[in-house]
């Protein structure tokens, strides 16, 4: 067994021994809350509601804009949009309230739609922004697929444009589509800060927020633990359940060139502008801010650098576990171990660390925070890493050529997966430096984070503050993508 | 009548021409070199090309102007001519009317085809479960009960093994004694005189002076 392969199991390992670990502070459930199915109801609709609007909103997208005039979708646009699955929640959140919210810029232009941002129908717009987005980029990716002679032929026997999506882009998209619904179902499951925001907490909590309430409200820790257990076996079913439906992906052929049509840039136009207003939107708040007064506050100063250097150490560290998995092969145990992690929404893996930093009688929040956002990232990154370094089994030629260590970064690795390896660092930074999960229950005076911040503002009306942080956290991350943006489109960097 | 006079198509240092009268209900096989334009000649005449000069008349109409399912033109690309996940049937039926369920008199006719070309009884298949042979057949039955006169085929027929061959050969008489018109780009010389074709050979393209 080679250096590599044994470097992975240990990792693997020691990730799941971790986990153990973690589930083990947690202990077993002792008693139960009273009122626990009203929540897992909530979870479960908000994100199945959630995932439909996503992916009927993804699928109008990647229609519409397969058949858009490349001049109205923009190379920097389409980035911007792909980035919005990975913008801090927060920073959204933000963003939506600017637009639509109670004082937003459609209420203030005479368009009162009043507190509907507030609730149920405020999650599940929030989440569809999120999230629809990344669901028309992998629906696009599918489409590219379609060949020259199927788009022919469509044209030729005057297909109208609902045959034509039944007949040659639904077979396509339908697969796909459920995937992806299932993905977005998944995180909408587990999601925190959107919720936490906008529904109006107390009255519409998930099983998420539940938990965070009932640990800092109601200081019922074995509530919170059976609650614990509640959600990550619902999520384990879950996933099992959505895993089973799941099949082969139908490919066709090359990519080819398409054509253009009126209605094609016409929606596509109209659904950019549900993503652009509210960025406009922020932006407009952002800037009518008095900065002098917000970066005047030390306070602002402390939460910048500590998520600045948290963030900075989670990616490094999550993106050399991701490659030392990725790199040994051991797919199956590699993705158990990321996987397991997904299986730990924020708010347990918050509670558990807290469990366990009291049983050990030491632990600082940036510990929690930094191990917390490591972790995370880490099946999002394996589900990247894996395939892109499975490719590329070349190990007996390096080691025929006597390139090791040092060499084999600087001739092969480096050059090879560099715009890769990039993203990823720069993925899990934005995923670190965003989250409000675990921070939300380790912030305090004395420990605060760009999000935690944030959060604290709104909470205590300093609205203005809010968006004014919220515009630095996307700042820094556009700031990096833009780095870290590959010079030649090829991601893996070939 | 078919006639395609002076019809100019260029890239930077090429340029095809085309020049050629096809009456109707008879076949025409276009060979000639690869590069040579073969398959620029059907894909202007479909209007998926558009011609920098010259003049494409249909008994006597012009198509210049009009858009690929504006003429009357069915085209049989070498694959991906039928959709997967639709039967054999649903597939042909897309020829009469693409955009809504046949008549019951559509239907007969539908399988009228596909009795005369030797698919009968294939019709509830999905394409998959079908020979290469078979599957350009079905989409030939689209071509025939379509009401479109001119066909065009861009080596069809490449793919498929001898026998294949001479039943899509004979499958295309049937058309042509159905009235339909036929233009055949094909490397055999063979089945040009298996199907009584008149013979257009395309030369490779002028190279621009400019150069």
């Amino acid at each position: 067994m080679s250096f590599t392969v044994r470097r992975a199991y240990l990792v693997a390992g020691a990730l799941i021994a971790l986990a153990i670990g973690l589930l083990g502070s947690l202990g077993w459930p002792t008693a139960w809350p009273a009122s626990m199915w009203t929540p897992l109801w909530r979870s479960t609709l908000q994100a199945g509601l959630s995932a439909t609007v996503a992916c009927a909103l993804g699928l109008l997208m990647a229609f519409a804009a397969h058949h858009a005039a490349p001049r109205w979708q923009p190379l920097w646009w389409r980035a911007l949009l792909n980035t919005v699955p990975i913008m801090p929640t927060l920073v959204v959140v933000l963003m939506l309230l600017a637009a639509y919210g109670r004082s937003g810029a459609l209420a203030q232009l005479g368009f009162t739609g009043g507190t509907w941002m507030y609730g149920l129908d405020g999650v599940v717009i929030a989440h569809a922004f999120i999230n629809a987005p990344w669901v028309a980029q992998q629906l696009q990716s599918q489409f590219q697929g379609i060949t020259l002679e199927r788009q022919r032929l469509a044209d030729q026997l005057g297909l109208s444009a609902w045959r034509r999506f039944k007949l040659v882009f639904w077979p396509l998209a339908a697969e796909t589509l459920r995937r992806q619904w299932g993905l977005v179902f998944l995180l909408c499951f587990t999601s925190f800060a959107v919720v936490l925001v906008l529904s109006g907490s107390p009255r519409w909590a998930t099983l998420e927020v539940r938990l965070y309430q009932l640990i800092t409200l109601e200081f019922d820790i074995a509530g919170a633990v059976s609650l614990a257990w509640l959600q990550m076996l619902s999520l384990l079913a879950l996933m099992v359940f959505l895993n089973r439906q799941g099949a082969a992906v139908v490919s066709l052929g090359r990519p080819q060139a398409r054509q253009v049509r009126a209605w094609g840039s016409v929606v596509w136009l109209a659904l950019s502008a549900l993503w652009a207003i509210p960025m406009l939107a922020l932006i407009v708040r952002a800037l009518r801010l008095d900065w002098w007064v917000l970066v005047s506050q030390p306070v602002v100063w402390q939460a910048a650098w500590s998520s600045l250097w948290i963030a900075a150490i989670s990616a490094s560290l999550a993106l050399v576990l991701g490659w030392w998995l990725a790199r040994g092969g051991v797919t199956r145990l590699g993705g158990l171990s990321g996987v397991l992690y997904f299986l730990i929404p924020s708010q347990v893996m918050a509670l558990a660390l807290f469990l366990a930093f009291r049983e050990l009688g030491w632990g600082h929040p940036a510990a929690a925070v930094g191990l917390s956002n490591t972790l995370m990232c880490l099946p999002f990154m394996l589900t990247v890493l894996i395939p892109a370094l499975a490719r590329y089994p070349q190990d007996r030629l390096m080691a025929s050529l006597g390139l090791s260590g040092s060499v084999r970064w600087r001739r092969v690795h480096w050059p090879r997966h560099r715009a890769l390896l990039c993203w990823c660092w720069v993925f899990a930074f934005g995923l670190s430096l965003g989250d409000f999960g675990v921070v939300a229950l380790f912030g305090s005076q004395d420990f605060v984070t760009l999000p935690y911040l944030l959060y604290q503002k709104l909470g205590s009306y300093r609205t203005g503050d809010a968006y004014g942080l919220a515009l630095m956290m996307w700042a820094v991350l556009a700031l990096l993508f833009v780095m870290a943006s590959p010079r030649s489109p090829n991601v893996t960097g070939q | 009548m078919l006639q395609v006079s002076e019809l100019r198509f260029g890239y930077a240092t090429t340029e095809f021409r085309f020049d050629f009268e096809l009456p109707a209900g008879r076949i025409l096989a276009v060979t000639g070199p690869s590069g040579a334009g073969k398959t620029t000649l059907l894909n202007l005449l479909a209007g998926f090309e558009t011609p920098q000069s010259g003049q494409i008349l249909w008994s006597g109409e012009s198509w210049l102007g009009y858009s690929p399912n504006q003429r009357g033109i069915s085209m049989l690309f070498q694959s991906h001519n039928l959709f997967d996940h639709l039967s054999a049937a649903a597939n042909a039926d897309l020829g009469l009317s693409p955009n809504r369920a046949p008549t019951a008199q559509q239907v007969a006719q539908r399988d009228q085809a596909f009795e005369d070309l030797g698919i009968g009884g294939l019709q509830n298949r999905l394409p998959g479960a079908l020979s290469g042979g078979q599957q350009q057949r079905v989409a030939l039955a689209r071509c025939l009960i379509s009401p479109r006169p001119l066909i065009l085929l861009d080596e069809p027929f490449s793919a498929l093994d001898q026998n294949s061959r001479a039943d899509a050969l004979s499958a295309l008489k049937v058309l042509q004694s159905q009235g339909k018109t036929l233009i055949l780009v094909t490397h055999h010389l063979a089945d040009i005189e298996a199907l009584g074709a008149d013979h257009y050979p395309v030369e490779s393209p002028a190279v621009r002076a400019a150069l």
